[in-house]
């Protein structure tokens, strides 16, 4: 079971009517979505209101979504639809292109870019996210550094990353959670700040 | 737990598991741990955030949003239906085929006696030594094109009219 796979089962929960799946993917892509929707709309109050939105727009759609396309990819065109609107009816004049195509959906980056868009209190909030995982990561013992970087960046499997650290699965699953945990323990207090959760 | 939702995330558990996995995911602290773990991931990959946590504000949202309950799609035929069905035909086939051809006697030994029969000529086969009482006691045996299905129930009927002197 894939990524695609796990979003396709919480899909799945969620049009037979469990919200909390819904939310699941929410907790999932609300970060790739904001800084999608960041590139139309600039203001990052709008940007919360818009990604809200989209994720709303998202599900009351959610029954005709049969899974031809990856959910992200779904959700994304849902999005552009949702900035493009609410541009019209602000007044402002929607991009006539977003600058990428479906295909760019799944591996947007462009951080340059966003550190002119964001204020400077969601670009500090950035930083601090960026600067923590970073200290965690570097003070991992390498073996699980090398686990969990094979994992999250280059989107390897538990069996290809067993074959590339000569150990077994097992091994490598454990590896991944260790790393995920020791990263957790430094960002949880960042994240946990009520009112204002943050990322 | 943690670990179970490490798993999960990165699509490394059964079905079976799965299911236990997404009830578990209810809890609050499990949510958080499913929310901490895909943040650290997009942070690894350089894709921080620009807003903040969104989640528990489209959550009060979803709440009063009418629940989505999309139609099922039909379940495809199992494999096992349609495999069975064309396993039953096959065998059929093979069945009737098989009987058939055995009746056949196709045989090098029948063939070269079905060439010498059809090189045969009325004129070549000569008269017939049977007696006619024996031929006429057995006639309900012997072939006829006609009157086949019908031999066995034939009799000879004879008359025997009395001359009175």
């Amino acid at each position: 079971m894939g990524d695609r796979e796990v979003d396709q089962q919480l899909v799945l929960r969620a049009q037979r009517g469990d919200k909390h799946a819904f939310e699941l993917l929410v907790a999932k892509y609300q970060r790739k979505l904001g800084r999608l929707l960041s590139r139309l709309v600039r203001d990052p109050a709008e940007v919360e209101d818009v990604t809200q939105e989209a994720f709303i727009k998202a599900y009351r759609a959610l029954p005709s979504f049969r899974g031809d396309s990856a959910f992200y990819t779904w959700l994304y065109r849902i999005a552009i639809n949702t900035a493009k609107n609410y541009l019209v009816a602000m007044g402002r004049r929607a991009p006539t292109s977003t600058g990428f195509d479906h295909e760019d959906a799944e591996t947007f980056e462009d951080a340059e870019q966003l550190r002119d868009t964001a204020t400077p209190e969601a670009e500090l909030l950035g930083k601090q996210i960026a600067t923590t995982v970073n200290r965690a990561m570097e003070q991992l013992p390498e073996d699980l550094r090398t686990a969990i970087t094979l994992r999250e960046i280059e989107g390897l499997s538990y069996e290809e990353i067993a074959t590339v650290m000569n150990c077994p699965i097992g091994t490598v699953r454990s590896r991944i959670f260790r790393a995920r945990e020791s990263i957790a323990a430094e960002l949880r207090p960042l994240l946990d700040v009520d009112g204002n959760r943050r990322w | 737990m943690s670990e179970e939702i490490s798993r999960l995330m990165d699509g490394e558990v059964d079905g079976i598991e799965t299911h236990a996995l997404w009830q578990s995911l209810r809890h609050r602290q499990a949510m958080m741990t499913w929310t901490c773990y895909h943040a650290i991931g997009d942070a690894l990959r350089g894709e921080v955030g620009v807003t903040r946590d969104l989640r528990e504000d489209v959550a009060k949202r979803l709440a009063v949003e009418p629940t989505v309950l999309a139609p099922s799609a039909p379940a495809p035929p199992r494999p096992a239906t349609w495999a069975w069905a064309v396993a039953a035909t096959l065998a059929a086939v093979a069945v009737v085929g098989w009987t058939a051809w055995s009746l056949v006697d196709a045989t090098p030994a029948g063939l070269s006696g079905s060439v010498v029969a059809g090189s045969m000529r009325g004129t070549e086969i000569g008269p017939s030594t049977v007696s006619a009482d024996y031929l006429l006691a057995h006639q309900e045996y012997a072939p006829s094109a006609m009157l086949q299905g019908m031999g066995p129930y034939l009799r000879d009927v004879a008359v025997t009219r009395e001359v009175k002197p």
